[in-house]
């Protein structure tokens, strides 16, 4: 009777978007933190992703579970083509209210000198990765999607979100991540102010992986 | 839920997954602050509004007039008014009114104009829509059972003389039992025959957002973004951009004209009207009978004259509305009956 919240959101029902903002926020914000590293744009990219769900909601399947696969799915294309999306919703986003300065995640986050390390190392693994491997792994690996559903999302065959895993199950092998980097000594020593990445020039979000607005590749490399 | 074990168990040789995350766990996520979520839903929702205002699609529908709302009601010409605010079970009676009576409308004597703050001073629409719908949430909620009836009593003109005219539609139903319109001294029955004249629309008798019921108000939405959600759906694929504005200006009229309306609706309906982009204040504003108020208008395009909505300075109840062609109203009196044809006591 009640029609259900994905046929609404194909609808076009701007409380059906409310509903759908109110139930994934949390996981967009989490996955664009975590591509981004970045606590400002991780918000920019929850607006977008959202803006665009809007703009897309014709293209929900009619049928389906959850809609959070599609709005992750959103998510990473919105971090891979942030320019594009920051550009059509240009005049959107200059109205996003501004809440002022996002305090550093690092003082609020992490609090231990071994979290920051173990952070760090995990950074620079993933920020080793390829984009392809990094955005089937943020999805499958950290926002707990399966295999069919990261497909789904990313517009991939299976096999291909199979492959990408284990390529970069590999690569994390061979590098020996899981525990913290020899790459960055300072940020585990002493003295080193808690939970700031070694200070070399670069954005954090250049630090912890490289979104495709971001002319270089490679990150923390 | 979490189909990923099964998926892997299928798929991959081994835990893949599990292995990963122990490789790469998942990096701790600061929580966004509740202001910030907010700030971030209410942006997407005022993005979502604002291109529901946007130009019209190439190929749009040619404004259809709008179909009168009840027959029985002729819209104010050009855009429409409304009604609203004072639900009040009790009865409002503006002095000097014909037949009036007694009871004064609202709380403080709104009296043939002297009091009241200093219309226009600083003022916004959206400022004056805003204190009608705290006024409105503030009046207690009538209780009523659905075999009584809504009483309005007016002085209307459309352009016409001024004359009184009188309605009873019963709480529950545009059907039955059957309403009662006076007017021009005129007994009109308003029920079966009207309802067999409309097309066949799936819970007509209920009510709409064109000729609400008292039940079917206490039913809608009193979150104004919910409300102006509504309506853009009982109105959906006729209208954008200013004529959208318009018709929402029009349909929230509409629900508030001759209605009696639950004070949380009431309140949910003048802050969507603040919401609709074009709605501006007018300082001073009179009804039909002379009783001066204070006005939110609205022009839509075409339109050769703006449509108002008339308030008390001081209670900020509804008492009339005035539109194009020299058409105006007034409110005088209002409030719940156990019979059509009856009179509220007092």
């Amino acid at each position: 009777m009640e029609p259900s919240l994905r046929a609404r959101v194909r609808d076009g029902d701007p409380d059906a978007f409310g509903e759908l903002f109110d139930g994934y926020t949390r996981a967009v914000y989490s996955l664009a933190y975590r591509l981004t590293g970045n606590r400002t744009e991780a918000e920019e990219i929850v607006s977008l992703t959202f803006l665009e769900a809007w703009r897309l909601h014709d293209r929900v399947e009619p049928h389906g579970e959850s809609l959070r696969p599609w709005l992750l799915g959103i998510t990473v294309n919105v971090v891979r083509n942030f320019t594009r999306a920051a550009r059509r919703h240009q005049a959107a986003m200059a109205r996003v209210p501004d809440l002022g300065v996002v305090p550093d995640f690092a003082d609020e986050v992490v609090t231990r000198l071994d979290d920051a390390a173990r952070l760090d190392a995990v950074r620079a693994a993933f920020g080793r990765l390829r984009t392809d491997d990094q955005d089937v792994v943020a999805l499958c690996v950290w926002s707990g999607l399966d295999y069919e559903s990261a497909a789904a999302a990313l517009g991939i065959p299976v096999g291909t979100v199979r492959s990408r895993l284990s390529r970069a199950r590999r690569k994390l092998r061979e590098a020996g991540a899981g525990t913290p980097s020899r790459e960055h000594p300072a940020s585990g020593e002493p003295g080193a102010r808690s939970g700031q990445f070694p200070d070399d020039g670069r954005s954090r979000a250049d630090r912890w992986t490289q979104p495709a607005r971001r002319p270089a590749r490679g990150g923390t490399r | 839920m979490n189909d990923s074990r099964g998926n892997r168990a299928v798929m991959g040789g081994g835990d893949e997954i599990s292995e990963l995350t122990r490789l790469l766990p998942p990096p701790a996520v600061p929580e966004m602050t509740a202001r910030r979520s907010q700030a971030l839903r209410a942006h997407l929702a005022a993005e979502m509004a604002r291109e529901r205002y946007g130009a019209a699609p190439v190929g749009a529908l040619p404004r259809r007039r709008r179909r009168a709302a009840r027959p029985w009601v002729p819209a104010l010409a050009g855009a429409v008014t409304v009604a609203a605010a004072a639900a009040v079970a009790v009865t409002v009676l503006m002095p000097g009114a014909p037949g009036g009576g007694s009871a004064v409308a609202g709380s403080s004597g709104p009296a043939a104009g002297n009091s009241g703050p200093a219309a226009g001073g600083g003022m916004t629409a959206m400022m004056l829509l805003a204190k009608v719908a705290d006024a409105a949430a503030q009046r207690p909620e009538p209780k009523v059972s659905d075999s009584e009836f809504v009483y309005v009593r007016s002085e209307v003109s459309w352009g016409t003389p001024l004359h009184e005219r009188q309605v009873w539609v019963s709480v529950a139903s545009l059907c039955d039992p059957p309403g009662l319109l006076i007017e021009h001294g005129k007994r009109i029955s308003l029920g079966n025959q009207d309802a067999a004249s409309q097309p066949t629309v799936p819970g007509f008798c209920g009510g709409g957002v064109n000729d609400p019921t008292y039940r079917f108000l206490q039913r809608l939405p009193t979150d104004p973004q919910a409300l102006l959600n509504f309506i853009y759906h009982q109105i959906r694929g006729e209208r954008w951009g200013n004529e959208l504005a318009r018709e929402e200006f029009t349909t929230i009229g509409d629900m508030i004209r001759e209605s009696i309306v639950p004070p949380k609706t009431a309140a949910g309906l003048f802050r969507a009207a603040a919401l609709i982009p074009g709605v501006r204040l007018v300082g001073h504003a009179t009804n039909a009978v002379g009783r001066p108020g204070i006005a939110v208008s609205f022009k839509g395009p075409g339109d050769l004259s703006p449509s108002e909505w008339i308030f008390d300075p001081v209670t900020y109840q509804f008492i009339g509305e005035r539109g194009g062609n020299n058409s105006q109203t007034a409110i005088l009196q209002q409030g719940f009956v156990a019979h059509a044809g009856q009179l509220p006591r007092r």
